[in-house]
């Protein structure tokens, strides 16, 4: 599960949209831009709308999220918390270098599956 | 730079800062870096520390030249007790959704320094050899 994408930090600092889709085995959470600290009381809203049917598997796609603070994380993190309380699961999908870093020294890495793309992601397969 | 205890407006001494670093040469990672140690600096100034009240205000003093980032963030908090944070990594603590920002603050910067009692971080960054 390697990423070999250049760095993808974007100054211009697109805003964060997060766009929800439904399939057999999940739903899809699609991040894009960058998740600042004024923005992410709308992340964790978004997130809590995604697992409001209890779905099985919830997958994060990280691949054209371009940053994300300690707020953010502590979004996804929230998500993952209330997944599993009804036996569901959290795991990211194509994360940049740089937030794929982030995932790894916050250890987040431990807890969320992370796959190179969002279909092996939904098909959970490696 | 002064500005009142809220996120909206802890982004504009952000903005300022890497505007500067960019002009500066400053690579893409280096930026990145000082970006999310800005993000978590500020958003303790304001949430936690000014506790988002709109009577107090948050203070941000820089200096960008061609060897470093320097930034210290001063709030009108009771301040804490940075040692005494713990650590966001360990098992019991990793599904936690809050305590990761001083930790990232800490992995990304060269130097971080709490002073004033913790109402005050100093944050240095020195750009790397390649830029």
């Amino acid at each position: 599960m390697t990423t070999n994408r250049p760095f993808q930090w974007c100054p211009s600092d697109r805003p964060l949209s997060v766009e929800v889709t439904h399939h057999p085995t999940g739903v899809l959470v699609h991040l894009c831009g960058s998740a600042t600290m004024e923005r992410c009381d709308e992340l964790t809203a978004r997130l809590s709308d995604a697992a409001q049917g209890r779905p099985a598997l919830i997958v994060l796609d990280l691949g054209d999220l371009d940053f994300i603070c300690s707020l953010g994380l502590g979004s996804i993190v929230a998500v993952y918390l209330r997944a599993m309380k009804h036996g569901g699961r959290v795991v990211v999908s194509r994360p940049a270098p740089a937030i794929r870093e982030m995932l790894e020294l916050t250890r987040l890495s431990h807890l969320l599956a992370v796959y190179d793309t969002a279909e092996a992601a939904l098909s959970g397969s490696a | 730079m002064e500005i009142p205890s809220t996120l909206r407006a802890a982004r504009e001494p952000e903005d300022v800062i890497l505007r500067e670093a960019e002009a500066r040469g400053y690579a893409e990672e280096t930026l990145f870096a000082v970006k999310l140690a800005l993000e978590e600096a500020m958003t303790n100034a304001v949430k936690h520390g000014n506790d988002c009240d709109p009577g107090k205000r948050v203070t941000v003093r820089y200096r960008v030249t061609d060897e470093t980032i320097e930034v210290v963030v001063r709030d009108e908090g009771g301040g804490f007790e940075p040692d005494g944070v713990p650590d966001p990594t360990t098992p019991d603590r990793l599904p936690l959704p809050n305590g990761r920002g001083i930790m990232l603050m800490r992995a990304y910067m060269d130097q971080v320094h709490y002073r004033r009692n913790g109402t005050e971080v100093y944050m240095m960054k020195r750009k790397g050899a390649s830029e």
